[in-house]
């Protein structure tokens, strides 16, 4: 019996190890030893209709106000009205994200609104006394990990559909780590003092799209008479004036 | 010239509307001959895309109040410039040259803007009638 056992543990654990390991090939490196991130990447989860799936522990720290505030706020998600859908959801939305690198900047070009990030890794200053959707992306190398530090947004952006959302004051800090040829782990901290209650974490995989000959097609997003996107971004908004997702999970 | 261009929008029948927020053409909302200059005082300065918004109250001679928008260009494109959120600060004096909403609403198109200490900026997008 325990030679059985052994005999099955001797098939199924290294297939486990292959499993857990499938993407430990080696990391590709630019001339001047970076990681290398190009390619095209796709997330596979449903994070854009509600982040908190990718949260650590799936609980987002609301302060009560910003709840309140929340509640008394904007309840259609800005995507249906072709609005950016702000950072770091850009990175969870369902559509490829290609990534080109040279020495001192990294450029996602996102295929969601063809939207383009040009992010310099030599740690500039922010800029100062403006907002963006968007927000302004500053990028440095820690090790071999490329770390954007992102403030400067306005508050007009949702996290996700099930309209999770901030403040002016939001800042996050990404973290892409390519582990192997076919993986970025992606980790980001949010933090909004006027928002949450302390700054919490998001983690999801980036899989590389392998498929031959893949390329970026055009993605628009455009108001119709009714002010709802006539091409939805993934889903039609249905019919009727209001459009409001009720989050299927008591709110902590 | 003042009064007489804020009269003529009065006289035009139309209230001061909510602005058009979509981005939209010159054409579409502006009229290139209705050149207005308008001096007013900031109520609310918006640097957003996919145009920013300067609000100004101007004072009329029977006492009354005039609220006008003007749009400008992206809120990219005026940072370049030197404009941040604050330059425009509510309470503070302008004036701002523009063209005029084809509808006769006291919205424009801006041009150019002139600070209280003379500095003259430009407002609208570059290489446009605006």
């Amino acid at each position: 019996m325990i030679k059985i056992l052994a005999a099955i543990a001797g098939v199924f654990l290294p297939l486990a190890l292959v499993a857990q390991t499938a993407d430990a090939g080696k990391v590709p490196r630019t001339p001047e030893g970076k990681p290398d991130m190009q390619g095209i990447w796709e997330t596979r989860n449903a994070a854009s209709f509600d982040v908190s799936e990718i949260a650590e522990g799936h609980e987002i720290p609301y302060l009560p106000a910003a709840l309140e505030r929340e509640q008394k706020g904007p309840r259609v998600d800005p995507i249906i009205h072709c609005m950016e859908p702000g950072v770091p959801r850009i990175s969870y939305m369902p559509f490829p994200i290609q990534i080109l690198q040279k020495n001192g900047v990294v450029i996602f070009m996102y295929e969601y609104l063809h939207d383009i990030r040009t992010v310099t890794t030599t740690s500039r200053p922010h800029l100062e006394g403006i907002d963006f959707a968007m927000g302004d992306s500053v990028g440095h190398w820690d090790g071999d990990t490329l770390v954007i530090d992102v403030v400067d947004f306005n508050d007009k952006t949702w996290l996700d559909s099930a309209r999770h959302t901030h403040s002016d004051e939001l800042h996050v800090v990404e973290r892409y780590t390519r582990v192997g040829p076919n993986t970025i782990n992606y980790e980001a901290t949010i933090e909004d003092p006027k928002t949450y209650s302390r700054p919490w974490k998001i983690s999801m995989p980036l899989h590389r799209n392998t498929e031959p000959d893949f390329e970026l097609r055009e993605q628009e997003c455009t108001e119709g008479d009714n002010g709802r996107a006539i091409h939805p971004p993934y889903r039609p908004a249905p019919e009727g004036d209001i459009f409001e997702f009720v989050r299927p999970y008591p709110v902590k | 010239m003042k009064s007489r261009l804020c009269l003529l929008a009065i006289c035009g029948g139309l209230l001061a509307s909510t602005p058009v927020m979509a981005h939209h053409s010159f054409a579409s909302e502006y009229d290139r001959d209705r050149r207005v200059k308008v001096t007013g005082t900031v109520t609310k300065f918006d640097l957003s895309n996919p145009h920013s918004w300067v609000y100004l109250d101007v004072k009329e001679a029977d006492g009354t109040v005039t609220s006008w928008a003007f749009e400008t260009a992206a809120a990219g494109g005026l940072y370049r410039r030197g404009i941040r959120k604050d330059t425009f600060k509510p309470g503070m004096v302008i004036t701002i040259t523009g063209f005029g909403a084809k509808d006769n609403s006291h919205t424009a198109d801006a041009q150019d803007v002139t600070l209280p200490d003379g500095t003259v900026m430009t407002l609208g997008t570059e290489n446009n009638p605006g």
